[in-house]
């Protein structure tokens, strides 16, 4: 697709016709995420990593005892919620947490349709989130960042329809919804929400503010209708998750939020005041998956093990880092909406961990993570159709050949690349079949590498000789996945 | 008749000299402190709880036996928050109270929370003593605790890990107290004010529909400015389909 003409018509693009092809899809993808995320559920019993606290606060709503959560209460609310229903049981607390996981995936489908008006590129998008480590693990346990990446995608979504809607009658639900979305992804976690609900709300007013037919003072009335509706239902929808806090008298008015979040920030410097946590890693470090580490592990007899890594696919992160940095150049050289947007938003989760000074992990990547497995797709889907560079192409060559190296050897590994180097220069001369060398060749290598990695994804038992292999990063130093 | 004045009024300032310090913690508040009571296994007026509930974290009482006092257990084999309990109204104030236990531990992650006593009001911790971690002998914790005015509806946790510091490992715990000092506190000894803690969550609980009615009203306004035009989105229509 022309970039450029892109950029002209985001606003008043008609969005792909829905076809027998999107349901057969999406229900594909529901039924691999259910599978996925709701397969042996329950294991291990009992909590894992910072379950502790999230499932605790939740188990404190339903006992009316008083806690100091240092998130806001959404991903609480969820547990209790399983935890309710279904009485104390790991699946019934990682339960409502596992639906967003699944729910993530579809929307990412949608989201993909609009964003590259293009199945191929929306359903790598998808594929990706599906199969990638990180949103395996989150989405199989009650932590908060699931919870926060599917609303923030929702809110993309309803963001990219409102943008290419044409009635503006029925566009007020959109933003309705979008305005909903953004409060509980604010409701969801400390500080990151707030580049979520920044950049949507910003390239909403971007776009609003652009000249077309509409005269400038029902342009400026449109903007501060968009902006009220948008921040107000946001803004009910967070303080909503907080009355559970009010009903049960812990809370006596609207001043206890804000003594709430000088607690909380209070808090937070106290944990910088902690010794380095070995897990912890900088922000620049995560796009390298350098430090990723395991959540939970359990040594068995005759040399077996169980573990639960919060790792990703390698050659996904190592693929969306490379096609990030080509966006990101498009985007210098020629910017678009949806190109702006990704970099825009990826940069931002990055950088709002610049001040935070405490321990941070690569868990703390997924929002960024998010956006650029849709830079990765859609670079994929412009190598498949024979209009990427040949930049892109060779990036992606590029980002499979560590994943090679470590997983296969130095000499396996440099086989493996001189083959798909050699391939992809015997058809230097035929644009569209070297783009698709390039995509199937990257796809093939994440594919494998997705199989390789799922058993310490998904806590399956290994010999610790196998799991010991698939710590391709194990120094003394940042670069360690243990 | 004055040397025996003079003998009764020596006696009694040697008594007092002796019984004051003792008495200058009035009764303790607690009911079953010493742990000296209970049946089926559990003492009298303590309540076991935990963060999860969790078959690797245990509870259990220790009857006096041998001279020695009884005392309550908690083990904790996964990381936890678990606490013996007591509720109990203290007061009326104004005055101070101590509150404290003596503490022993066992292979408690130093790395981690301890075992302390905290004292909770209205479901949150007001006050806490320093902790013990790692294995050490008998030791007494606890802090001074001043109640503004009444009487406060509180909780006495004798407890291993506390909330964000969970932990692993056994904590024994005796002779726990909750008196009224009757003696002068010590020039700058720290005490937890029970008022600051009732007022910090305190607020106005009109503040909470008057928000809501802010924020639906700015959501109606919005909603109305994008009230759209009569026929000028079916024209927005036809022009992007040209």
């Amino acid at each position: 697709m022309n970039d450029a003409a892109d950029d002209r018509t985001t606003k008043h693009e008609a969005p792909l016709a829905w076809l027998p092809a999107d349901t057969i899809v999406t229900v594909i993808l529901l039924v691999a995420a259910a599978f996925l995320r709701l397969w042996r559920i329950g294991y291990p019993a009992g909590p894992v990593f910072d379950e502790l606290a999230y499932v605790g606060f939740g188990n404190n709503y339903l006992r009316g005892e008083y806690f100091l959560g240092t998130h806001p209460p959404l991903a609480s609310l969820v547990s209790m919620v399983g935890l309710w229903a279904f009485g104390i049981h790991s699946w019934s607390w990682r339960l409502g947490h596992a639906f967003l996981g699944v729910v993530l995936v579809v929307i990412t489908y949608l989201l993909g349709r609009r964003l590259f008006r293009n199945r191929f590129s929306a359903t790598l998008a998808a594929t990706f989130v599906l199969l990638d480590g990180l949103f395996l693990v989150q989405s199989r346990l009650a932590l908060t960042d699931v919870i926060m990446v599917t609303f923030a995608a929702l809110s993309y979504l309803l963001m990219f329809r409102f943008v290419q809607m044409l009635d503006r009658g029925s566009s007020r639900i959109t933003l309705l919804g979008l305005g909903t979305c953004l409060g509980l992804c604010l409701a969801s976690k400390l500080l990151y929400p707030g580049v979520t609900f920044l950049l949507v709300l910003g390239f909403l007013i971007f776009q609003l503010a652009r000249p077309d037919d509409e005269a400038s003072g029902s342009r400026a009335r449109t903007i501060v209708g968009v902006a009220l509706l948008v921040s107000s239902s946001a803004a009910i929808a967070f303080l909503a998750t907080f009355l559970p806090n009010f009903a049960l008298g812990w809370w006596g008015g609207i001043e206890s939020l804000f003594h709430y979040y000088s607690e909380v920030i209070w808090f937070q410097r106290a944990l910088l005041a902690r010794e380095p946590d070995l897990h912890a890693s900088p922000w620049w470090s995560w796009p390298f998956m350098l430090r990723p580490f395991v959540y939970w592990q359990r040594h068995l007899d005759g040399g077996r093990m169980v573990a639960i890594w919060c790792g990703g696919n390698p050659v996904l992160w190592w693929g969306a880092t490379a096609a990030m940095l080509a966006t990101l150049g498009r985007v210098l050289w020629r910017p678009t909406f949806r190109d702006s947007f990704i970099v825009i938003g990826y940069f931002g989760y990055l950088a709002v961990s610049l001040p935070a000074g405490r321990s941070l992990y690569t868990f703390h990547y997924m929002s960024s993570l998010y956006l650029a497995f849709l830079a990765l797709a859609a670079v994929l889907g412009e190598c498949w159709v024979g209009t990427a560079s040949r930049w892109d192409h060779l990036a992606l060559i590029g980002a499979t050949i560590p994943a090679l190296w470590l997983g296969l050897g130095a000499v396996k590994g440099l086989i493996c690349v001189t083959i798909v180097i050699g391939a992809y220069f015997a058809l230097r001369y035929r644009e569209t079949e070297a783009g698709k060398l390039v995509t199937a060749w990257f796809l093939l290598t994440a594919a494998v590498a997705s199989i390789f990695f799922f058993p310490i994804w998904m806590g399956l038992t290994l010999e610790i000789k196998s799991f010991d292999a698939r710590m391709w990063l194990h120094g003394s130093g940042l670069a360690n996945w243990r | 008749m004055r040397i025996v004045a003079a003998a009764l009024f020596f006696v009694l300032v040697e008594w007092l000299a002796i019984v004051a310090p003792n008495n200058a913690y009035a009764q303790n508040l607690l009911r079953n402190g010493d742990f000296s009571e209970g049946s089926d296994l559990k003492p009298d007026g303590w309540e076991a709880e935990s963060w999860l509930l969790s078959p690797t974290t245990t509870f259990s009482w220790v009857a006096p036996q041998d001279g020695n006092p009884g005392n309550l257990e908690i083990t904790c084999s996964e990381k936890d928050d678990a606490r013996w309990t007591q509720s109990l109204k203290i007061g009326p104030g104004p005055g101070i109270y101590f509150v404290g236990a003596e503490v022993r531990t066992e292979d408690v992650n130093d790395q981690l929370g301890g075992a302390f006593v905290t004292l909770s009001y209205e479901g949150m911790v007001a006050a806490v003593s320093s902790d013990v971690s790692g294995t050490s002998g008998w030791r007494r914790l606890g802090f001074l605790v001043r109640i503004p005015d009444k009487t406060f509806d509180v909780e006495v946790k004798l407890r291993l890990g506390g909330m964000m510091n969970f932990t692993t490992g056994r904590a024994f715990f005796r002779n726990a107290r909750v008196l009224l000092v009757q003696s002068a506190i010590p020039r700058g000894a720290m005490i937890y004010d029970l008022k600051f803690v009732r007022d910090a969550w305190r607020g106005r609980p009109w503040t909470v529909p008057i928000t809501f009615l802010i924020l639906i009203m700015g959501s109606v306004a919005g909603w109305r400015m994008l009230e759209p035009a009569s026929g000028k989105s079916a024209s927005r229509v036809d022009r992007a389909s040209e």
